[in-house]
């Protein structure tokens, strides 16, 4: 007889995963990068990086600036775009036994449409994230997320051009986010992801220069859990659809927080670079809590905050 | 690639804000060539957050050597670290030097802490057929190498201040050196501030000698999953206009790259 152990699996609208654990999009490549060391099967998914529909170079380095618990980051969303995303990656990634999510970047509505429509079909991609919320680029990403109408007209033309799940990626960056993911859930998005990085800037005081030659870049890490936090709680009562929340989890105690704060499931990103190993230590670190506070089903933790 | 608890079997002293800091890392070792580094978390607090890359400086059994030199709080928090106690380290990682051949000679030019990577190196030629040249500031910034697997290796040295070997730029030997004839059979390997680096490619090609550079970037992840580690690439080589140092180099045919561009300065 084989042992019960926790069920850590979890819905996302139409989404069933395993568990709750997925990687946020920019942070573990396409899976492969780090296949030595983290079996991306053992995820609830995978996000991968940002994907447009020409390949970009990104912005000029230095694109990195460590921070105190954190790094600020402007790459730019360099990617290798579509047809590479398609020929290289992909045949590798249907091979996957895990959700394989796509997030995808825009220039314009259109071209959101475009990515959307060209992924169609493809049945071993399990649904899109859409990012309107990247600050790092000109054009586009952050532009979309921090305005209502134009958040829901991007949701809209991803809706119309696919036939997956669409998850949309919030920005942080905004003064009520509430009225944001109001907005693409009216628009029909099936799920929200937050939150992307917080717009920040750091300065050498010999060089009097800006440490990122982007000047700004996006704060990610632990520097940020509090927000990122509070952010998903609010957004949690606000919708009624799935939220994904993330920012600054590092173990599975911080994951527990995101799931008492009402998300169904939970990104880790920066951590990845810290410790590669954090992935594989949230999963087990739900199951040994859950075991150890008599939870036969993760999903009856979601929401359940105390107040 | 193994990400592997490894214990401190010696974090020793070794020049001014110098360090020997020796790991046994019985997995890494087993496949770690020259060039190539490793990434070191230094706590498993949250500050300082990211991993330090470091060059992989030689290899003894499951011995894994590394020379660092302390430049801000991660280093200090690595040179504190005693005997014993264990640190994470991921590697080995990027693509390290292409070995000289039997028949070629290999000129080795070091500046300050770029002698790190290069000791490895040199450990894998033949000390015949190897010229290693080795400017730092002062005679007390002198890493002697002859205690890390390099017994049989003189340093041609040159200090900035004249207090030992040759005064100025260590780029002034490699220059009288490729002025000498035989020069063909030559290939250069560097690793050091970027000013220097830029000098020695400059007299590379001036002498249509090749030259393989290991290079530094900021870096988060260290596998080629952040993108954070791009330094601008040569045009006519590659057309995505970015390299990445962590997963393309560290170490790089000089030709790669546009070192007019290049420039760690802002980090
Ligand atoms: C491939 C590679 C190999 C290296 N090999 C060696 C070596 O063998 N010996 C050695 O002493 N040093 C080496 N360095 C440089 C070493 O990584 C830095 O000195 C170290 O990260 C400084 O950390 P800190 O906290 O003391 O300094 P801080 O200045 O406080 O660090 C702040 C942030 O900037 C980054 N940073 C600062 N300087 C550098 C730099 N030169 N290169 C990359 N990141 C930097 C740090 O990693 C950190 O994220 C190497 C760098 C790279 C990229
Ligand atoms: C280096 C880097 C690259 C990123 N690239 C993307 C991206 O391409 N698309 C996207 O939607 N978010 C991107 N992000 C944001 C992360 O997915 C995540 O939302 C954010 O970093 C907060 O989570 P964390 O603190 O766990 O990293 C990136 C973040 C980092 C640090
Ligand atoms: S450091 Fe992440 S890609 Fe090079």
């Amino acid at each position: 007889m084989t042992l019960k152990k926790p069920d850590l699996s979890v819905a996302l609208g139409p989404l069933k995963l395993k568990n709750p654990v997925l990687t946020a999009s920019g942070t573990f490549g396409y899976g492969q990068e780090f296949l030595d060391i983290i079996d991306p099967n053992i995820l609830g998914g995978i996000v991968v990086k940002g994907l447009s529909l020409k390949p970009r170079a990104g912005n000029p380095p230095p694109r990195i600036i460590e921070t105190p618990c954190g790094m600020l980051n402007s790459i730019g969303l360099a990617n290798i775009g579509l047809d590479a995303f398609l020929q290289e990656k992909l045949p590798w990634l249907r091979d996957l036994n895990t959700n394989v999510i796509v997030n995808i970047y825009g220039h314009s509505i259109n071209e959101y449409g475009a990515l959307a429509s060209s992924l169609k079909g493809i049945k071993e991609i399990a649904a899109l994230e859409v990012n309107i919320s990247c600050p790092n680029v000109e054009k586009g990403g952050m532009a979309f997320g921090t305005d209502p109408d134009a958040s829901a007209r991007v949701t809209e033309e991803v809706l119309k051009n696919s036939d997956k799940p669409v998850i949309v990626k919030l920005s942080p960056n905004v003064t009520d986010i509430r009225v944001i993911a109001k907005a693409v859930e009216n628009a029909g998005a099936h799920a929200i992801s937050l939150i992307n990085t917080l717009t920040g800037m750091a300065i050498d005081i010999k060089t009097r220069a800006p440490k990122l030659a982007n000047v700004s870049g996006g704060l990610s890490g632990p520097a940020i859990k509090p927000v990122a936090l509070y952010l998903v709680y609010q957004v949690v009562r606000a919708v009624n659809i799935p939220v994904i929340g993330g920012g600054g989890i590092m173990d599975y105690q911080d994951a527990l927080e995101f799931l008492l704060a009402g998300a169904s499931a939970i990104q880790v990103g920066t951590a990845i670079f810290v410790n590669p190993g954090a992935i594989s230590d949230i999963i087990e670190g739900l199951s040994t809590y859950c075991k150890t506070e008599g939870i036969f089903e993760i999903k009856t933790i979601i929401g359940d905050l105390k107040e | 690639m193994i990400d592997q608890k490894t214990e401190i079997i010696i974090n020793k002293k070794i020049a001014e804000a110098t360090y020997l800091l020796g790991l046994n890392a019985h997995k890494i070792v087993s496949t770690a060539k020259p060039g190539q580094f490793v990434m070191i978390r230094l706590t498993s607090e949250n500050d300082p957050f990211l991993r330090r890359p470091f060059s992989i400086s030689g290899i003894l059994e499951d011995r894994l050597f590394i020379i660092y030199r302390v430049i801000g709080q991660g280093t200090r928090i690595l040179s504190s670290l005693q005997k014993g106690e264990s640190i994470q380290t991921l590697g080995p990682l990027g693509k390290g030097f292409t070995i000289p051949r039997p028949d070629q000679k290999a000129v080795l030019v070091a500046g300050g802490l770029g002698i790190a990577p290069l000791v490895f190196l040199a450990q894998k030629i033949d000390p015949d057929r190897l010229n290693f040249l080795a400017g730092f500031r002062s005679a007390k910034d002198v890493i002697d190498v002859r205690g890390l697997g390099l017994k049989d290796v003189e340093l041609n040295l040159a200090t900035d201040d004249h207090s030992l070997g040759q005064g100025g730029a260590v780029t002034n030997i490699l220059e009288d050196l490729l002025f000498k004839p035989g020069r063909s059979e030559l290939t250069v390997f560097s690793c050091g501030p970027l000013l220097m680096l830029k000098q020695v490619v400059k007299i590379t090609k001036k002498f249509r000698i090749e030259c393989q550079v290991s290079l530094e970037s900021n870096m988060a992840c260290g596998v080629g999953a952040c993108q954070g580690c791009a330094i601008e690439s040569a045009s006519s080589y590659d057309t995505s206009s970015y390299l990445h140092v962590c997963k393309d180099g560290p170490v790089f045919k000089s030709e790669a790259l546009d070192w007019n561009k290049y420039d760690l300065k802002k980090t």
